[in-house]
């Protein structure tokens, strides 16, 4: 857990693309350093790491590194590595906990770098890399791309090659100080960046043969580079929770703010770790080159795993106002919840979601619960679940909307009450019934009640031919097919040949399958076809969630080996938006809240299709 | 005349003679092996039997003669006795490397330790330290800005008044005026 400290902005090069082109004269005062490493401390950091401009030139370098050992912590740069060349300055520093370089390289020979950060650079830094290597360290070489060196990326994985135990990163130029300053000067088209770099990380590896360097990428949407998802690579992969400029009172998270998902993003399966891309660059190239991903699963839930029981606290004061402070924190990814006078914080590291989906998930919908089962993956969330709502205590704080929050248990069983209204429509069906995604028949006890009375007539579709020969068994009063609801939609052709192809039916209902579907619009399509005018549709389904876990709990989570079903986590929004359509009548809406479970519900009416031909002939 | 041919096969020619005539054991050492800060631990033990002489006859390797300052003793004795020192040299190379791995260690447990007993310095304390001190032997002049090496502005200072012809904008964005060296040297490079 690295907190990253910027120590002032001057540095002996001077990039094209540098981020701090505009305060290059500004140096932090040696005092502020100090009580920001000492804060570093207070806040439960295991490294500080120093940045800049560049750290290594300020003379109280080897001052810094001495306290930062002496409050117990690892010391990190992130540096040109210039100063790095001189043996005399690694030793020291290696003696006072020196475990990590994050050092800049762009380029495998001298014209190449040195043209670069206009400086000659090259043989100190290819020094201070063989100075580095071997010696225990977590020591990356970044490489940042302009239109300058996207052509010369695999000089630079042969010079590296022999270094086993670097990782050798290749970053987009971020649009940002000399990055946006020359922008059309320096930035690339990100879809050739991807090309390069796929086509330099696969030599590396062929070159590598399992005995070199590893190689990642930064800020490159991950679309763009198939079959090299896995090696992103970014701050929160670093393990960086916090950092803090020069003037700044108090560390903030470290977050993805300088990037963006754009429309085209929504679905694309790889969306929760992919970096998107760098708004500056979107503003002015457009999102033309994304290639979204879809038609693969994603989670429906992550954990929030217990970091720690704080001390006891006064019950009617707020400890994030009182010593903790507020900036600190990731108002997503940090979670405190407060029961009486104790207090746990917690942490989700999840990169199945982005930032932003995160955040909604715990502010704007108030889906976290704690775990309070000892199963691998909750089963039965009345009982297994506890949620957690915003305290009292934030009732009117001016830090509330960007604090992220104190959160207390709320003893009562939300998903049963809200389920209640999802049962009350299902004893009031009558006639042909059909289940699209009947799974394992959940709602048995009001179901075959109904079918012994010949009030329904149930038809249930699954497209796990495992699980409709189970429900058959249990069942033996439905009729069910394993097949897919996209499959209702058959062509014409096949139709003699599918029994359901001529069926209507008074009631279609898609509980909690929604989100399982592959191609919901097909399906639907084909659904409304099937539909009697005046028949209703019902949709249930469920949006992502929050799980506050300890740590056994999160292990075993995370090993498990359930396989992913969803391949979207609509809310009653995202799917009313795609199911909206001339032929059906929104009845009812039921969104989820922080008030309610995390289950949303959509009712819709058939239109007598003859009826709104009259209405639109009259209008 | 001194006998200078080892009396036992137990001990190595090559490393081991004993004088009898003399009633001294010499010892040679390969510094490789064994640490100067070894080879003091081990003769501290040995001062109150023997006095200790040591030197280092070439490169690589040290020699310690041992003479016990008791009369004269046997050849066994003094065979023991290098044996005994031959010992407590490996215990203490093998302490040092211990201390060695663990220093840091014992250094982050013993400074937290120190810097908890005295508390946080104060900011005026930090603000009046000097750290001049402790700055790096640079002779290659790297830890200065790039505008001190190449006489350049920084962006906060206003161009001279004495500025002459130049244009403003080349003289306060120094990164303006690189792009084509940048770009032509990349491209050389191919």
């Amino acid at each position: 857990m690295k907190a990253l400290i910027k120590v002032g902005y001057a540095c002996n090069e001077h990039c094209s693309f540098c981020h701090t082109l505009e305060v290059r004269h500004i140096d932090g005062p040696t005092a502020e350093i100090d009580a920001k490493i000492r804060r570093a401390a207070a806040l439960g950091h295991s490294m500080v790491v120093l940045s800049g401009g560049e750290p290594t030139i300020r003379p109280e370098l080897m001052h810094w590194a001495r306290l930062t050992a002496s409050l117990g912590l690892d010391f990190g740069l992130v540096t040109n590595g210039q100063m790095l060349a001189y043996p005399q300055i690694v030793e020291p520093l290696l003696a006072n906990r020196l475990r990590y370089v994050y050092l800049s390289l762009h380029g495998g020979t001298p014209k190449v770098h040195n043209l670069m950060v206009r400086s000659d650079a090259f043989d100190n830094a290819f020094a201070a890399v063989r100075n580095l290597a071997g010696r225990g360290l977590d020591f990356s070489v970044n490489c940042v791309i302009t239109r300058h060196n996207v052509e010369h990326l695999k000089g630079l994985v042969d010079l590296l090659l022999p270094y086993p135990d670097l990782m050798v990163k290749f970053s987009m130029v971020e649009p940002k100080g000399g990055g946006d300053k020359l922008f059309r000067h320096l930035m690339p088209r990100v879809e050739h960046v991807a090309r390069r770099v796929h086509e330099a990380i696969t030599y590396g590896l062929e070159r590598a043969a399992g005995r070199g360097p590893r190689f990642t990428h930064g800020a490159i949407p991950l679309c763009l580079l198939p079959g090299l998802e896995d090696l992103f690579d970014d701050l929160k992969t670093h393990q960086y929770r916090t950092m803090i400029e020069v003037g700044e009172r108090d560390f903030f998270p470290v977050d993805d703010r300088n990037k963006t998902h754009t429309e085209k993003c929504r679905g694309c399966a790889l969306q929760g770790p992919c970096p998107g891309l760098y708004r500056g660059y979107q503003e002015e190239y457009g999102d033309d080159e994304l290639r979204p991903v879809t038609g693969r699963p994603r989670s429906n839930s992550f954990n929030y795993r217990l970091e720690g029981r704080l001390a006891a606290t006064d019950a009617e004061r707020c400890p994030l106002l009182d010593g903790l402070g507020v900036t600190p924190w990731d108002r997503a990814r940090s979670l405190f919840v407060k029961n009486g006078a104790r207090l746990a914080r917690y942490r989700a590291e999840t990169r199945d979601f982005s930032d932003g989906e995160l955040e909604v998930i715990k502010h704007e919908r108030g889906q976290i619960y704690v775990d309070v089962s000892r199963k691998d993956a909750p089963d039965d969330f009345a009982r297994d679940l506890v949620q957690l709502r915003r305290s009292a205590l934030c009732d009117g704080c001016a830090e509330r909307n960007h604090c992220t929050g104190l959160f207390e248990p709320v003893f009562e069983d939300v998903f049963s009450r809200d389920d209640e209204r999802v049962r009350a429509l299902l004893r009031e069906l009558t006639g042909d019934v059909l289940d699209v995604g009947c799974g394992e028949g959940p709602y048995s006890d009001i179901l075959a009640p109904l079918a012994s009375a010949a009030r329904i007539r149930y038809t249930g579709i699954d497209p796990d031919a495992r699980r409709v020969a189970e429900l058959q068994r249990r069942w033996p009063w439905a009729e069910l097919h394993a097949r897919a609801a996209e499959s209702l939609a058959a062509p014409e052709r096949d139709r003699d040949r599918d029994p359901l192809a001529a069926r209507h039916f008074d009631h279609v209902v898609i509980l909690r399958s929604w989100n399982h579907l592959r191609d919901p619009a097909r399906a639907l399509a084909a659904i409304c076809e099937r539909l009697k005018p005046g028949g209703t549709l019902t949709i249930v389904d469920n949006v992502a969630f929050g799980l506050a876990r300890t740590r056994a709990q999160t292990r075993r989570g995370e090993s498990s080996a359930a396989e992913l079903e969803h391949y979207r986590n609509h809310d009653a929004g995202e799917a009313h938006a795609l199911a909206s359509r001339p032929a059906l009548t929104l009845l009812e809406r039921r969104d989820v809240t922080p008030q309610t479970s995390n289950q949303w519900l959509l009712r819709y009416a058939r239109v007598d299709d003859d009826a709104r031909e009259r209405v639109a002939a009259r209008g | 005349m001194s006998d200078t041919t080892p009396e036992s096969t137990e001990l190595p020619a090559e490393l081991v003679a004993v004088d009898t005539n003399a009633a001294t054991v010499t010892l040679a050492v390969d510094a490789t092996i064994y640490p100067l800060q070894a080879l003091y631990g081990a003769s501290y033990i040995f001062i109150d039997r023997c006095f200790v002489f040591i030197d280092r006859p070439e490169e690589g390797r040290f020699r310690v003669v041992l003479s016990p300052k008791d009369a004269k003793p046997e050849p066994e004795a003094l065979r023991a006795l290098v044996g005994e020192f031959a010992n407590e040299l490996l215990s203490c190379a093998w302490r040092h490397q211990i201390t060695q791995d663990n220093r840091v260690a014992i250094e982050t447990v013993t400074m937290q330790a120190i810097a908890g007993a005295m508390g946080e310095p104060s900011l005026d304390d930090l603000a009046a330290f000097d750290f001049s001190d402790e700055a790096f032997d640079d002779p290659l002049g790297i830890a200065q800005s790039w505008e001190e090496k190449h006489g350049k502005k920084t962006p906060s200072e206003p161009p001279p008044a004495d500025a002459g012809d130049e244009p403003r904008a080349a003289a306060e964005q120094p990164a303006a005026e690189q792009p084509a060296a940048v770009s032509d040297g990349a491209g050389a490079a191919q």
